[in-house]
């Protein structure tokens, strides 16, 4: 199985081709790719020659480096347990420092990376971009969450007066 | 029509207004770093819309993010627009006000206080209340005239006229209503009212040492009451410190004391104070705060013994003035009063003996 070429070196330290949307070819080793569990399983379906680049349709260039930036930094971290979904996980929304300064970028650049780490399949950095979003809205009124990310109120102040004694925050007449 | 007896924008007070208008300090720099106009798309530079938001999110990863949230949070975003009220559904924070001891449903009161001027939250009926008289109400209800009852009102030769606080018969009407009946009426927690303010001190009479900048600050509270006797009594609290040194020709100390009297409209019942009044309360004061202080005891000694001079407007009235410690040289005092407003309740205000009692006690039986 092994061919002459992948025994010379560490199949981890080997490097890999991603073709991102916009036809940019981008090389990584293997085991930095490997963080995205799409693209794990993808290489373990085309077997191990992995000399073929692997086309990433849903990611741009920009978009890829910035989540490769992250994968080569958490490339030694444990592999998230499967049953993580519990609420320990969620009720926390701390961010170590790298990370917060990982996403120190804009609204449009921080929902890619959301999008892409969701489609490539990378729960930690997924985990980390939704804190960071949920940390921009913590403690903010109705109207500064709808300043901070541009969302149109299209309720009728009616309707809103509705909301709020239906849920009994207001006096009902 | 406003119900709030401080509604006389901008000056709303500190009661009625206490969210705090600023940002959250929550994460500035991200805030800052996310306004920044994205790189990649120089043609919207102009224009402070992203072109990728946070609504073009797929709804599971919009519920992933609102998973982080508190439930006052989450609330507040998923009251932002139909579409996520819709998407992220009404679970987390539908049986918040059941908890009614829980946090989360005051922090989520004073989040939505902020943005809407027309409710303010009141923590006696752990609910946001409208500050305004709704229709249905002031239909319902056969509103009382729209009298001034009383008006407290402060001048300053530094700003113009501010009227702080000012109760119509329409609030004691609205406020013995809802006490008789709750489906009715208004709070009377929407009757209280509570600030502070710094004044400049008064140059010409002040102490040629002192600089100009000096303050003097004004602090007040207004808390109406329905007695058990069912009596509108509204008591009022002011504590004024002058930051006058004590030091001061006891004259001067008269003046500045008095001066402050008339520009805070400090009353002691809704009538503006009669001249013998005002010289009644200013006697008090000045034996109080001045007299207190033993180096000046026996300055004015002979007008302080005429006290207890009986007021003839005919209100029913207590008041007290304390003079308060801070240090030796700062003059603080406050005067607190009772007085019952609007038409007087039946008279039951019968004590537990023969003796009638005061509106103080009366307003103290129910506060305690």
């Amino acid at each position: 199985m092994a061919a002459a070429s992948t025994s010379a070196v560490d199949p981890a330290k080997k490097m890999i081709m991603l073709t991102t949307s916009d036809n940019i070819d981008i090389k990584v080793e293997r085991e930095v790719a490997e963080r995205s569990i799409l693209i794990k399983n993808l290489l373990e379906d085309l077997g191990s020659e992995g000399d073929e680049p692997i086309p990433i349709p849903n990611v741009n260039e920009a978009v890829m480096k910035k989540v490769l930036e992250w994968c080569e930094q958490h490339r030694k971290d444990p592999p998230a347990t499967q049953d993580d979904d519990s609420d320990s996980r969620k009720k926390s929304t701390d961010i170590d420092e790298w990370d917060q300064k990982f996403m120190q970028v804009d609204q449009e650049m921080l929902f890619e990376i959301i999008l892409a780490a969701n489609y490539l399949d990378i729960k930690a950095l997924l985990d980390v971009g939704c804190k960071t979003v949920a940390n921009m809205i913590k403690g903010k009124s109705p109207d500064e969450i709808r300043k901070t990310f541009n969302i149109q109120n299209d309720f009728t102040p009616e309707e809103e007066d509705q909301i709020r004694r239906e849920n009994e925050w207001a006096e009902d007449r | 029509m406003s119900i709030l007896p401080c509604a006389v924008e901008p000056f709303r007070c500190r009661y009625h207004n206490k969210a705090p208008r600023e940002e959250p300090s929550q994460s500035p720099k991200i805030g800052t770093i996310f306004s920044r106009i994205s790189k990649r798309s120089p043609e919207s530079a102009l224009s402070t819309t992203p072109p990728f938001k946070l609504v073009s999110l797929p709804t599971e990863l919009l519920q992933h993010i609102a998973s982080y949230l508190p439930a006052s949070s989450f609330a507040s975003l998923a009251v932002t627009s139909s579409y996520f009220y819709r998407t992220l559904g009404t679970l987390p924070w539908l049986h918040l006000k059941d908890k009614n001891i829980d946090p989360e449903f005051f922090r989520l009161v004073e989040l939505l206080q902020k943005d809407d001027p027309r409710y303010f939250f009141c923590p006696r009926c752990a609910l946001l209340h409208q500050t305004t008289i709704p229709p249905s109400l002031s239909l319902t209800f056969p509103l009382a005239p729209k009298e001034h009852q009383i008006a407290y009102t402060t001048s300053h030769w530094k700003f113009s006229t501010v009227p702080l606080y000012t109760l119509t018969n329409a609030h004691i009407a609205l406020a013995k209503a809802r006490d008789s009946n709750r489906a009715t009426g208004i709070c009377i927690d929407s009757l209280v009212c509570s600030g502070y303010s710094v004044f400049s001190v008064y140059p010409q009479l002040m102490h040629p040492r002192k600089s100009r900048d000096e303050k003097f600050t004004y602090r007040y509270r207004f808390a109406p009451l329905i007695a058990s006797s069912g009596e509108f009594i509204l008591h009022a609290y002011h504590a004024v410190n002058l930051g006058t040194d004590v030091r001061l020709p006891c004259h001067k100390i008269s003046m500045v004391i008095s001066r402050a009297i008339a520009d805070l409209g400090i009353k002691l019942c809704k009538h503006e104070l009669p001249r013998h009044a005002k010289e009644i309360l200013l006697k008090e004061l000045n034996h109080k705060v001045l007299h207190a202080n033993s180096r000046h005891w026996g300055g004015c000694g002979k007008e302080c013994k005429r006290l207890g001079v009986k007021f003839n407007c005919g209100c029913d009235v207590c008041y007290e003035i304390r003079r308060v410690k801070k240090n030796n040289i700062e003059i603080c005092f406050e005067i607190l009063t009772w007085v019952v407003l609007g038409e007087e309740g039946a008279g039951a205000r019968a004590g537990a003996g023969t003796e009638r009692r005061t509106v103080r006690e009366a307003y103290e039986e129910v506060d305690a």
